[in-house]
């Protein structure tokens, strides 16, 4: 199980999970630092991204777009906030125009990635995701759900049931 | 901690919350900082702002941004105005925070298979 732990703070908008590798965290880091891999993991396999540019810098900026199995390529970008390779990355992500510019109209979600050796070999990954508002994170879904960034809705539900079975172990918290 | 429907209960965030009113733009946030601390009782801003270290504008700041974000709702009661955690707000929120787990679990799937692609093309 890589993902070893989930947190979700309503209040704050905010959703954190933690994941293992088996890797160092150079390794790691380059899931982000080369537009390459990224290209393999960011988007699901019948909804690919496609990375066009791809400045790793404060103030920097990343540009992709995904392509539907009807051919369509909704564009989007990453404003880049902070960047300490291999450690961290903070991103603003948001969805652009047909010519690439910002998609004023559309929220953005914020996320923040922090790498730490924990062992040899052994690297954890978090990825704090944070949202402005409830509005936002419906406004962002529903895009999503177009693009079908989102899987299986039994896969929710297998969540859900965790989430349940953890509220039984931990009462009261 | 609830009293009906007079509850109030406040999450104010002692770390700093979203700072720049220009939200949808850009906004700064350290959530895994954030400790939260549930009020009760029928409180304004300004009993509000007691309970914390930091200025009345800071705590009016805060409950202003949590208000935009559709967590807590400004009502009068009587000749006052009380702030109130929006409930509805924060189950909305949580099943969407639910879906968004969904999303992250998939491309953390998919870059654990990355590395270990690469790990066994390594070894050969």
């Amino acid at each position: 199980m890589t993902v070893t732990a989930v947190r979700k703070d309503p209040q704050a908008l905010s959703l954190t999970l933690d994941a293992e590798f088996d890797a160092s965290p150079e390794r790691v880091w380059q899931l982000w630092a080369d537009p390459r891999q990224l290209e393999r993991w960011w988007g699901p396999p019948t909804y690919p991204a496609t990375v066009t540019k791809h400045e790793l810098t404060p103030g920097g900026r990343v540009e992709y777009h995904m392509t539907g199995p009807d051919g369509d390529q909704p564009r989007a970008y990453w404003d880049v906030e902070e960047v300490d390779p291999p450690r961290s990355l903070v991103v603003s992500d948001g969805f652009a125009n047909e010519d690439g510019s910002p998609n004023t109209d559309m929220p953005m979600n914020q996320f923040r990635v922090t790498i730490s050796e924990i062992g040899a070999g052994r690297t954890r990954m978090s990825i704090i995701n944070t949202f402005p508002s409830t509005e936002a994170m419906e406004q962002l879904m529903a895009f999503g759900m177009e693009e079908g960034l989102t899987q299986a809705v039994g896969q929710i539900d297998a969540i859900l049931a965790d989430d349940a079975v953890a509220q039984v172990a931990a009462p009261g918290t | 901690m609830t009293s009906g429907d007079t509850t109030v209960w406040l999450y104010v965030c002692r770390s700093p919350l979203p700072t720049s009113t220009a939200c949808s733009a850009r906004w700064r946030t350290t959530p895994a900082a954030t400790s939260c601390a549930a009020i009760d009782g029928q409180e304004g801003i300004a009993e509000l702002a007691s309970y914390y270290p930091m200025s009345f504008a800071a705590v009016q700041k805060h409950i202003a941004i949590l208000e935009r974000a559709g967590l807590v709702t400004k009502q009068r009661m009587g000749r006052r105005k009380v702030v109130r955690t929006n409930l509805e707000g924060l189950r909305v929120a949580r099943r969407l925070l639910d879906h968004y787990e969904v999303l992250w679990r998939g491309r953390i799937n998919r870059m654990t298979e990355l590395v270990n692609d690469y790990s066994r093309e390594r070894d050969r």
